[in-house]
């Protein structure tokens, strides 16, 4: 298959993020790709409609958003989830507010790109497109064989979200984080006392406001796109972009601190997209 | 010659009883009252009175200021993150940076001066007192509560069975911390349902415990780890600065509902 078109919707509350240089990798791994940059998917959908029920649409998809909370780690989210007034109003002055920056609560991640994906019109939604969002909260996936929710920095699909929170807190941090911070629970200390005690022993991590985050995010993004071409996402090569990290080392070696971006395989999975010109190839790298 | 005016028994046991019973019958009907006198009840508690809100503090224990006055490990020390080390400027309590962001007070100070501001400010206090119950109202608004002097729950059925009685108010805070007890006994009677503690972002939840504090129902504020119970935020440990910020902003909205209803 040949993917024509990629669009980006960034997350104007991670600041620390240069969407348009992540804009610029997409389209320097795939010159012959249409790829577009736009704000979060929700706004131009919004705009989409008059102000009489504009209001109505926002207060909807708040509703939805709030249904897809997860609640408890040990319980799936179940259909039509029951939500109270002040859930709702949370989720509505995040959509309408940029600037409203709080966050923290997990979404189940198919639920959300569900929700997103039915503001994409059938005519953008066709398998030669592949939209990524962005999003500053955190997501995770219903995991059947330990039953219980997984913290996740990437769901690949239609379509793919990215969770920049995700990328600093779904890869573990050094043991000695964990350990540190429920010592300091056990005796009482504030929150505040907990964290600067643990922080001490979280090794090299990725923080929120970390300029190394787009670097990082590229190798995400590229997972999503490996995932459209190719049916899978990952790679078993530590040293790869595609490695699905489930430590911050792994993640900073597989992103920042290997020589080669890609494997030899995933390098030409790239770049036969980049030679293509629609229609005629299909992936042999799976 | 002595030191003091004389004055008889009777004469200080009336003066007790008047003054009491003055101010228990004028706040028999109050704008607002909050249930817990933690730091977040104080902090609404300061900022309606400021604002010329007739204001009672219900408090169950003898003592007012809740978790504030020590800080982790039976430690004294209170930490805030900014922008709450504001707070403790207003309230005129001294504090060190301990890094970028991080600021620690002395708890018995911080917790005195908020206390007195609190006081200042015109609030007063019903302490010693447990909350019992709700007074409801047409479409099930929370229009008060019912109270019962707080050493009668400890004493056996047989030799105390006093019969609480009713303040009533325009709105409710529950302020009582993670018992979140006005929303657990609405939740006994079928009238609300609370998500209890939930998973989420332990590092991020003070943030979002500021942001989920507003009206539960119409007549019930909920502020400080109240929220946390009220919307499955995490269960934290000592979090000052969200409480105090907390507390501040049920004060706003106490005062928006205020405005609405007249």
């Amino acid at each position: 298959m040949f993917l024509s078109e990629v669009h980006l919707y960034s997350e104007p509350r991670c600041r620390s993020v240069d969407f348009q240089e992540l804009s610029s990798y997409v389209k320097g791994l795939l010159p012959r790709t249409r790829v577009m940059l736009a704000g979060p998917i929700q706004e131009e959908y919004f705009d989409g409609f008059e102000s009489s029920i504009r209001a109505g649409v926002v207060k909807q998809m708040a509703v939805s958003l709030a249904q897809a909370k997860v609640k408890a780690l040990e319980e799936p989210v179940p259909d039509e989830q029951s939500v109270l007034a002040g859930e709702v109003a949370y989720e509505q002055r995040r959509l309408e507010d940029r600037k409203n920056e709080v966050f923290g609560l997990i979404y189940d991640a198919h639920i959300l790109s569900a929700i997103y994906g039915s503001l994409i019109s059938a005519e953008k939604s066709r398998i030669e497109h592949l939209h990524v969002i962005f999003t500053n909260q955190l997501i995770g996936t219903w995991d059947m064989a330990d039953r219980r929710y997984h913290a996740r920095t990437v769901l690949c699909g239609s379509p793919s979200i990215v969770s920049l929170s995700g990328i600093t807190i779904a890869p573990a941090k050094d043991t000695g984080f964990y350990i540190a911070r429920r010592s300091a629970e056990a005796f009482g200390f504030a929150e505040e006392e907990k964290m600067e005690v643990a922080s001490g022993y979280a090794g090299d991590s990725l923080s929120l406001d970390d300029p190394r985050l787009t670097e990082v995010a590229k190798g995400y993004v590229a997972q999503a796109l490996a995932h459209r071409l190719s049916g899978d996402a990952f790679c078993s090569d530590p040293d790869c972009r595609l490695y699905n990290a489930h430590r911050q080392r792994e993640l900073i070696r597989a992103q920042l601190d290997s020589d080669s971006e890609y494997c030899g395989m995933h390098e030409e999975l790239f770049n036969r997209q980049a030679r293509t010109d629609g229609g005629q190839w299909t992936s042999d790298c799976t | 010659m002595a030191l003091f005016h004389p004055i008889d028994e009777k004469d200080v046991t009336r003066a007790i009883v008047g003054s009491f019973m003055r101010q228990f019958e004028e706040y028999a009907e109050s704008d607002v009252i909050i249930v817990g006198g933690g730091p977040s009840g104080l902090m609404a508690g300061k900022e309606l009175a400021s604002k010329g809100v007739k204001t009672l503090i219900v408090e169950r224990n003898n003592y007012i200021g809740g978790g504030f006055w020590i800080g982790g490990y039976l430690m004294n020390k209170l930490t805030v993150r900014a922008p709450a080390q504001k707070v403790l400027e207003e309230l005129g309590v001294p504090y060190e940076e301990a890094q970028e962001g991080l600021f620690v007070a002395d708890g018995p100070h911080a917790c005195s001066k908020l206390i007195a501001a609190a006081c200042d400010a015109g609030v007063k206090f019903a302490n010693m007192t447990i909350f019992e119950d709700v007074v409801l109202r047409e479409g099930n608004r929370v229009a008060g509560v019912v109270i019962n002097w707080t050493p009668v729950t400890s004493l056996p059925r047989e030799i105390t069975c006093v019969d609480p009685v009713a303040i009533e108010s325009k709105i409710v805070i529950d302020s009582t911390g993670h018992d979140a007890c006005v929303l657990a006994k609405l939740e006994q009677r079928g009238l609300a349902k609370t998500v209890g503690f939930g998973a989420m972002w332990v590092e991020r939840s003070e943030d979002l415990l500021v942001e989920h504090t507003g009206e539960f129902m119409p007549g019930l504020i909920v502020t400080g780890m109240a929220v946390s119970t009220a919307y499955g935020l995490p269960r934290m440990g000592p979090t000052f600065g969200g409480m105090l910020l907390s507390g501040r902003r049920g004060a706003e909205v106490a005062l928006e509902k205020l405005a609405e209803m007249k």
